[in-house]
C-alpha cells in the first residue's frame, strides 16, 4: 500500500473515487472462472503450447540457427529409427492426438508389439510417439497396458496430476477426474507413480495395486488379490465388490480354482484377452454362444477380434445379432462384421454389412465410419455412381468427419 | 494367509499441501501436470486481479492470463531462486501486461475498430449500475501512453509503492515519480471533462453528505 509520505502525485477526488470503484469491482477471480481457465490451459498444454515466446531478435537468431543446422539435422533425422506406429480398428496411425471415445472396448496395437485396451468411455490421448515407446494421457476411464519388455522401452501415462512411468510391464490404470482417484494394478514388471502426494515416486512391484485418493490425501498399496481399502468412497466405482463373477457351466466350475474370477467384461478391460478365450474354450464355444449373456458374447467377440481369431469373432458377432436382435450390441455387430469382412478382403460382404448397420443405426456410434468405409469400398470397386452418392451423403452428414476430405476429392473429380 | 495378514503399506502424506517451491519449480520444468496445476491454483487469482484491474472490464484478462501462465511454464527453467517463484510469476505478468497495453495502443492508433476504440464487451464482474462508469473510466485510461497507463494502474489500482514499482519495472524512482505525476494530472483532466464521470462523483458526494 502506498503511504501518504511517499505520495508524489495527487489524484483528483473524482479520480480517487473511480479508482476505488475499480479496485472493489474488478479483479476477483471466481472459483468457476479459475476452474474453467485451468481446463482451457490444460487444452493449450495438451496441444503442445509449451513454446518459447520469442522476442524478434531472438526469433531471428533462432531462425538463423535453424537454417544453419537444417541440413545436418535433416541428415540425422533420416538416419534415426522411425517412431512407433499404432493400429486402431484396422487403421494404422503415426500421429499423436485423441483416440475417439467409444462405447466399446478398443484395442491399440503398437508396432513394437505393445497393446493398450481401452475400456468403454475411456478418454485417451496419444501425446507423443518415439522409437522406444509412447507418452499417453488418460483424461478419464480405464486402460490396460501390455508393454513389451524391450531395451530402452520408454512409456508413460499421465493420469490427472499423476505420472506413471513404465518399462516392460502389464498393468491397468484407472483415473476418475471427478473424484480425483487413481488406481493402478500391476500384473508384471514394475511401474513408478509420481505426483502431488509423495516427494519420491511410488514404486510398485508385480502383484501390487495402488489406490490414491487425492482429495482425502490418501495413498494405499495392497496386494493385487486384496479388496480395495475400506474408506468412505469406493475407488472410481470399480471396487472388487462391483465386479461380478462370471457364470460358469457346472462342468467349467469344477475346473476353476478357488480364486474369484472376474467377469469377461472386466477381463477385457484389463487386457486379458487370452484368459477370456481360454475360459470360453473350456466352457465350450457352442455352449457359450448359445447361453451366455449379451455382454459376455460381446467380450468374447472383442477378445477374438483383438487376437485375430476372425472365425470365432464372426461366430460371436452373428450370435449377438441372432440372440439379442434389436439391441445396440446387435446393431454394432453389423458394423464389426463389416470390418471383419473387409479385413479378409470380402469387399461386397463388407459393404453389405455397412449398409445394414446404417439402415439399423443411422445415428449410431459407427455411422460415420460405416458410411466412409462404404464410400471407399464402392470407389475401389469402380462403382462411381454409388460412391458419389455415398460421398454426398457423407459430406451432408459429417462435413468435418475423418472421411470428409476423401469424399470431397471424390465429388470434385470429373 | 488371512486377509488381515496381507501386507498393506499406507503412506501418510503431510496435512497441508506441499509448499516446497524448489520441488514445484522442478515439477513445472519437467512439465508435470500436478506442478503446473498447483502453480495455477496458487497464482491465478493474483495474476487475474492485476490484469483485470489494469486492462479494465473488457473481458480480455482471462485470455491474457492464459498467455502469462504459458510463458511462466515455458520459462520456469530460468528461475534461479525457487523461493522467488511468486515474484517471477508477477514479473512475467507485468511484462505481458506492458506488451498488451502497447498492442492496444497500436490498435487504437491504426483504427482497427470502427470508432478507434475497442468494442464494448460485457463486464460481468461489476455491478450493473457501475458497468457504464467503469467503461468510461477505462476509456479515459486508454487515452494515456502505454507506460503511463501501466504506472497509473500499478500505483492507484494495485497500490504498489514507488520502491516496488522501480523493482518490478526496472526503472528509476525519479522516472516513476515524473511519469506518475503526468499520468495522474492527465487522468484528472480527462475525468473532469467527462460529464458522466463528473456527475457520478457529484452524486456520490451528495449521497455521502446526506
Amino acid at each position: 500500500m502506498p503511504n501518504s509520505t511517499e505520495r508524489v502525485e495527487r489524484l483528483s477526488p473524482a479520480t480517487e473515487q473511480l479508482s476505488e470503484l475499480a479496485r472493489t469491482q474488478l479483479g476477483n477471480l471466481s472459483a468457476a472462472q479459475q476452474s474453467a481457465g485451468w481446463r482451457r490451459m490444460q487444452g493449450a498444454l495438451n496441444r503442445g503450447s509449451w513454446r518459447l515466446h520469442l522476442t524478434l531478435p531472438r526469433a531471428l537468431l533462432v531462425t538463423a540457427a535453424i537454417l544453419a543446422l537444417g541440413f545436418g539435422v535433416g541428415r540425422l533425422a533420416l538416419r534415426s529409427s522411425a517412431a512407433l506406429t499404432y493400429e486402431l480398428d484396422g487403421t494404422r496411425s503415426t500421429a499423436s492426438g485423441d483416440v475417439p471415445v467409444s462405447e466399446r472396448t478398443r484395442l491399440l496395437r503398437f508396432s513394437d508389439g505393445s497393446e493398450i485396451s481401452m475400456q468403454p468411455g475411456a478418454k485417451l490421448r496419444v501425446r507423443a510417439l518415439s522409437e522406444h515407446g509412447a507418452h499417453l494421457s488418460l483424461a478419464s476411464g480405464t486402460l490396460a497396458l501390455n508393454v513389451r519388455h524391450l531395451p530402452q522401452a520408454d512409456w508413460s501415462v499421465n493420469a490427472g496430476p499423476f505420472l506413471i512411468q513404465v518399462t516392460g510391464t502389464s498393468f491397468a490404470a484407472e483415473w476418475n477426474p471427478e473424484s480425483a482417484q487413481l488406481r493402478v494394478k500391476l500384473d508384471h514388471g514394475s511401474v513408478e507413480v509420481s505426483g502431488p502426494l509423495s516427494d519420491e515416486a511410488i514404486r510398485l512391484r508385480a502383484g501390487q495395486q495402488l489406490f490414491i485418493r487425492l482429495r482425502e490425501r490418501e495413498v494405499v498399496i495392497r496386494d493385487i488379490d486384496q479388496p480395495a481399502p475400506t474408506v468412505n468412497a469406493p475407488i472410481a466405482g470399480v471396487t472388487p465388490e462391483k465386479i461380478e463373477p462370471a457364470q460358469p457351466t457346472p462342468e467349467a466350475s469344477a475346473k476353476m480354482s478357488s480364486r474369484p474370477q472376474l467377469s469377461w467384461s472386466a477381463q477385457l478391460a484389463a487386457g486379458k484377452f487370452d484368459a477370456i478365450l481360454e475360459d470360453a474354450a473350456s466352457r465350450g464355444i457352442d455352449q457359450v454362444l448359445r447361453t451366455s449373456a449379451s455382454d459376455d458374447v460381446a467380450a468374447l467377440a472383442d477378445a477374438a477380434r483383438f487376437r485375430r481369431q476372425n472365425t470365432l469373432a464372426r461366430r460371436a458377432l452373428l450370435a449377438q445379432r441372432q440372440r439379442f436382435s434389436g439391441s445396440t450390441r446387435a446393431r454394432d455387430a453389423a458394423f464389426l462384421l463389416g470390418r471383419l469382412e473387409e479385413a479378409s478382403g470380402a469387399a461386397t460382404q463388407a459393404a453389405s454389412w455397412y449398409e445394414r448397420y446404417l439402415a439399423e443405426a443411422s445415428g449410431g456410434t459407427y455411422a460415420s465410419e460405416a458410411l466412409g468405409r462404404k464410400m471407399l469400398l464402392m470407389q475401389n470397386a469402380g462403382r462411381r455412381d454409388d460412391s458419389l452418392v455415398a460421398a454426398h451423403e457423407y459430406l451432408r452428414r459429417f462435413p468435418a468427419g475423418s472421411y470428409a476430405q476423401a469424399a470431397r476429392t471424390l465429388s470434385e473429380k470429373p | 494367509m488371512s486377509a488381515l495378514a496381507k501386507p498393506v503399506v499406507r503412506l501418510v502424506p503431510p496435512a497441508s499441501p506441499p509448499t516446497d517451491n524448489a520441488r514445484l519449480v522442478r515439477g513445472v520444468v519437467a512439465k508435470e501436470p500436478w506442478a503446473t496445476q498447483q502453480v495455477w491454483e496458487l497464482y491465478a487469482p493474483m495474476v487475474f486481479g492485476l490484469l483485470e484491474r489494469s486492462l479494465g472490464p473488457a473481458g480480455d484478462a482471462e485470455d491474457v492470463m492464459q498467455e502469462v501462465f504459458l510463458r511462466v511454464y515455458s520459462r520456469a527453467h530460468t528461475i534461479n531462486d525457487p523461493n522467488a517463484l511468486r515474484s517471477f510469476v508477477y514479473s512475467v505478468a507485468i511484462r505481458i501486461l506492458k506488451w498488451e497495453l502497447r498492442k492496444r495502443r497500436v490498435r487504437r492508433f491504426l483504427r482497427l475498430s470502427p470508432s478507434g476504440e475497442l468494442p464494448d464487451p460485457p463486464a460481468p464482474a461489476a455491478d450493473p449500475e457501475h458497468r457504464d462508469l467503469l467503461r468510461r473510466f477505462y476509456g479515459v485510461l486508454d487515452r494515456l501512453e502505454s507506460q503511463e497507463r501501466l504506472l497509473f494502474g500499478l500505483r492507484h489500482l494495485e497500490r504498489l509503492t514507488v520502491q516496488e514499482m522501480t523493482e518490478v519495472l526496472g526503472i528509476s524512482a525519479a522516472t516513476v515519480k515524473r511519469r506518475l505525476t503526468v499520468a495522474s494530472a492527465r487522468v484528472a483532466e480527462l475525468v473532469d471533462s467527462d460529464p458522466g464521470l463528473k456527475a457520478y462523483y457529484r452524486q456520490s458526494r451528495g449521497a455521502l453528505a446526506e
